[in-house]
């Protein structure tokens, strides 16, 4: 069974925070089968905890969704 | 989401489609509000150029609108597997484990969360009043000074602020509105002021090149300015009689110091209404009645006052510690009695004494409940039920009643969460009068115990009901003590409200959680009271019987002369136990109509205000009188009084 999980805020709830949390910790994600597509140059800066969109709802979400492996759960926020 | 719920909740379902997901999950943080405007202010004056000061900001605050409409939109899509809401306020500490529970993850799993850097603190205050000013000269300036600050100083605290009307007086205020410091450009709707600002704080804009409109603009119309003259003031805060009506305070809800538990509930409501009095003078041929409090005035009859007496003279135990749930004599005679009196088994192990029936209350919460749970009270409500759950940090959930005062038990169901810990039923009920049904109360029993709750049933004015024998069943099912925990008091019953005595009836388990409280309260009942109604239980059924049938005769008589009072627009809404509970005829909400009654026809009664949450305006029509001290012939007067009053 394939699960999508959507944080969806809203402001000022700590939402940049728990985006680096989520930048910081795709490894550990990934170990229990969660995909957290964030776009590749974003990473960085989202890990040392700068303000970032997190997985960013643009155009281009799509295709950074279709290119992760079928069998993994995903999380955007 | 925020913008187009409904574009963005099409999406996810064409994601659901094309990437083959059987669930989605939806997490949500919100906030309270106060500290959520606060913080987007902050957010608006640091990026955005802000320039207006935070009351200005807050008139069009709506955020929590759009939450509303975003969650109910969730709740619409079918393809929405669960949605999650978090408030942010109370988990701010504990936001990553919060999310660790949302998420599917092994138990032993844990974030590696210290990113060594501040994400995005708030602006200080330093910041605040700063970058604001700059806003007007240059936003980008601005900005960039915001941004450098940021990163030059990441620990600086941000600013506490919050709002609070008529905050002039707490002498915390930090700046105020007054003439006109708005930018150039279309002049804006000006904020509608009450009062306008003082004419000499035009005088105080010069200096703002920016500022439109030199005088003329006039004082009302510039209101959407200010500055921080103020910040740098040296305790001459200028806040004359017509100052702002909202500031900015050093308080943040979030991180400020919590309230003395005292203060998070009313003053007694009794002891208000005994204020009424002060000041006035009664007459002889005119005195004061007095239909507020529940409680009968004589001493209790003499053959216990013998009792208590020699009780004090002659056993040394009675004047010593006793066992926390109460002499086992007694619990003993209750377990018999009620036993017998419900036609159900109940054992001496499952009846603990207290000191008075509120204190039974308390225990029975206590055993119940932690800080953020709820509790169901049918309105009106028993005050002092209201303050006990107010100072737990328990939140009291209205179940309002109908027009015979009857609670429904498929609504009490419907407000039902999965914090919901019981229900309380009060019958007769106080302030209602009203007796509910059998029927009802077993609804309401197997109710509760469908959904895992408690069932707490006040029976105090027991021994005044109306109804002959047992006035519900509960105790007939062997198993009552899984749902319910009755409630009584030995006050009413012999007068021994001075005495402080009551019981709880449940399981021996929940006693056993019940004595922890007790214990650490009174740790033991009042021995003496415990003699006194212990004494009063096996030798005064025959005298109990005959006050019951000079109550029921006072009510009676409450019903034969209320057309009396119809006549002038009065309504009998509930009577029973000790109390009417009526509708007023007046075109003034019920605590002034209580007061004027007390001037001008010498009556003391309770308003339904102190009964009911602010926010249910029929209490504002209602009121309570407590009628077992005035007979038959005082009825008549207090009724021809009443019909006199014009307000």
């Amino acid at each position: 069974m394939r699960r999508l999980w959507v944080h969806i805020g809203h402001d000022k709830t700590g939402s940049s925070y728990l985006q680096s949390v989520f930048a910081r910790n795709l490894d550990m994600l990934g170990a229990a089968g969660i995909a957290y597509p964030v776009r590749p140059d974003l990473r960085e800066t989202a890990a040392k905890g700068q303000t970032t969109s997190g997985t960013e709802n643009g155009p281009d979400l799509e295709s950074r969704m279709a290119a992760l492996p079928g069998g993994l759960d995903v999380l955007l926020s | 989401m925020a913008e187009q719920p409904d574009a963005e909740l099409g999406r996810w379902q064409d994601w659901c489609r094309t990437f083959g997901f059987d669930e989605l999950h939806v997490l949500l943080f919100t906030r309270d509000p106060v500290a959520h405007a606060v913080s987007s202010y902050l957010q608006t004056v640091r990026w955005h150029g802000q320039t207006d000061p935070l009351d200005t900001y807050v008139l069009g605050y709506h955020p929590p609108l759009i939450v509303l409409r975003v969650l109910e939109r969730l709740q619409a899509a079918p393809w929405v597997t669960s949605v999650t809401v978090r408030n942010y306020s109370r988990v701010r500490e504990r936001l990553t484990a919060e999310v660790l529970d949302w998420l599917p993850l092994l138990r032993d799993m844990a974030f590696a969360e210290d990113t060594g850097e501040v994400v995005n603190r708030g602006l200080s205050d330093t910041e605040l009043a700063l970058v604001l000013r700059m806003n007007r000269r240059s936003p980008d300036r601005a900005r960039a000074f915001a941004m450098r600050a940021l990163l030059l100083f990441p620990e600086a605290e941000s600013a506490r602020a919050a709002l609070a009307r008529g905050a002039g007086t707490g002498g915390f205020a930090k700046w105020r509105r007054h003439g006109h410091g708005q930018r150039t450009g279309p002049a804006r709707r000006p904020v509608q002021h009450r009062h306008p600002p003082p004419a000499r704080a035009r005088g105080h804009a010069t200096g703002n090149r920016d500022h439109a409109g030199a005088d003329g603009a006039g004082v009302g119309a510039g209101a959407g300015g200010s500055d921080f003259r103020a910040l740098t003031g040296s305790g001459r805060l200028p806040l004359g009689r017509h100052g702002p009506r909202v500031c900015l305070l050093m308080t943040d809800p979030e991180s400020a110091m919590p309230l003395p538990r005292t203060a998070t509930t009313f003053a007694p409501p009794v002891m208000e209404a005994r204020r009424w009095l002060e000041g006035m003078t009664f007459t002889e041929d005119r005195p004061l009645i007095n239909v507020s409090q529940a409680a009968p005035v004589d001493p209790p009859p003499e053959g216990l006052r013998r009792h208590i007496a020699e009780t004090a003279l002659t056993v040394a135990e009675a004047h010593l510690y006793g066992p926390v749930l109460g002499l086992p004599e007694l619990r003993d005679e209750v377990a018999t009695q009620f036993s017998a009196a419900y036609g159900g088994e109940i054992a001496a192990a499952q009846v603990a004494i207290t000191s008075g029936c509120n204190q039974a209350f308390c225990a029975a919460i206590m055993s119940l409940c932690g800080e953020g749970d709820e509790v169901i009270l049918p309105t009106p409500w028993y005050f002092n039920h209201k303050m006990w759950l107010d100072m737990l940090g328990v939140t009291t959930v209205p179940l309002a009643t109908g027009r015979d005062l009857l609670p429904d038990p498929e609504r009490a169901a419907a407000l039902i969460t999965d914090r919901t810990r019981a229900i309380v039923l009060v019958t007769p009920n106080n302030p209602g009068g009203v007796e509910y049904p059998a029927e009802l109360v077993r609804a309401f029993f197997d109710m509760a115990r469908a959904r895992g709750i408690a069932l707490i049933v006040d029976e105090t004015y027991r021994d005044f009901d109306s109804r002959s024998g047992a006035p519900h069943d509960l105790f007939t099912d062997p198993d009552w003590h899984d749902t319910l925990i009755q409630l009584y008091s030995f006050s009413k019953a012999y007068r021994l409200t001075g005495h402080r005595v009551g019981a709880m009836i449940t399981s021996a388990a929940r006693l056993a959680e019940a004595e922890k409280f007790l214990d650490t309260v009174t740790i033991c009942p009042n021995q003496l009271g415990q003699h006194a109604a212990l004494w009063g239980m096996r030798n005064l059924s025959q005298w109990l019987a005959g006050e019951r049938a000079e109550i029921l005769d006072r009510r009676a008589a409450i019903s034969d002369h209320f057309p009396m009072l119809e006549a002038t627009g009065w309504k009998l809404m509930g009577v029973g136990a000790y109390f009417a509970y009526v509708e007023h005829p007046f075109d003034a909400p019920s605590d002034e109509v209580a007061q004027k009654l007390v001037q001008e026809a010498h009556v003391l009664t309770l308003p339904g205000t102190m009964f009911m949450p602010a926010s249910d305006a029929s209490g504002q029509r209602q009121m309570r009188i407590a009628f077992a001290n005035v007979d038959r012939a005082g009825i008549q007067t207090l009724f021809e009084r009443l019909k006199a009053v014009q307000i």
